[in-house]
């Protein structure tokens, strides 16, 4: 992984593509209703930065490749530290789960709010599939230190 | 399990030898940024790493790491000397 991207920058980077996964995903959604001279200005502009901030964090600091490379292809630190990028990855994805099966069997009770059907669900299930895909690379653009 | 921190002498050497952490990296076949984790006491490198180590810079394994912070080389040859 290449350092030439500073750790503050990197950090910025993985804020500013969560942030603008949320804006693209709840716009997406249609659970939020806004004038249509917002809403699609809003969702291209967020829907470009996630895309750049994607490109930047995962292309410029070749983090794609650290966090998806076999063994082979890293050597004995990168792999203990990528194994650790994992672990914790791991350990976010299913307290998120965790947290979802909490509520849901919570809300069964109480008569609060949940998803019936995909229109309702698919905010979710996206914030699902994009944490799995990027959480890895994003705890190492976090987490490594600078040279 | 806590890890014992080990020191080296492996900048030291590298700078006396004017071995650039690219060249030594590829000896290694390592990534060029472990040799500045090594460098910095940030990661302790396995016994093949250190092996290797020993063998690329042609000297004895304790001399380049100690569980112990070295002494500086002046020092060293003060006492040699002495």
């Amino acid at each position: 992984m290449t350092r030439t991207i500073s750790k503050p920058k990197r950090r910025a980077a993985v804020l500013i593509s969560y942030a603008s996964f949320l804006i693209v995903a709840i716009l997406l959604s249609g659970d939020v209703k806004l004038p249509i001279f917002i809403h699609i200005p809003l969702l291209l502009l967020s829907a470009i930065t996630l895309i750049y901030s994607l490109y930047y964090l995962y292309n410029d600091t070749q983090l794609w490749h650290f966090g998806n490379a076999p063994d082979a292809q890293l050597d004995e630190r990168q792999v203990q530290v990528r194994n650790r990028a994992y672990r914790l990855a791991y350990t976010g994805v299913a307290s998120f789960f965790i947290l979802i099966v909490i509520y849901y069997s919570f809300a069964v009770d109480k008569n609060l709010w949940i998803p019936e059907d995909w229109e309702e669900a698919n905010l979710l299930v996206w914030i699902v599939i994009f944490m799995t895909l990027t959480l890895p690379s994003s705890i190492l653009a976090w987490m490594e230190e600078e040279v | 399990m806590e890890t014992r921190k080990i020191y080296n002498r492996i900048a030291l050497l590298r700078q006396e030898r004017e071995v650039s952490r690219k060249d030594l990296s590829e000896a290694l076949g390592v990534n060029f940024q472990t040799i500045g984790y090594l460098e910095r006491g940030e990661y302790n490198p396995s016994l093949d790493l250190a092996f290797k180590i020993s063998a690329f810079f042609n000297l004895p394994i304790d001399f380049i790491f100690s569980t112990e912070p070295f002494k500086p080389m002046s020092e060293e040859l003060l006492n040699k000397k002495s």
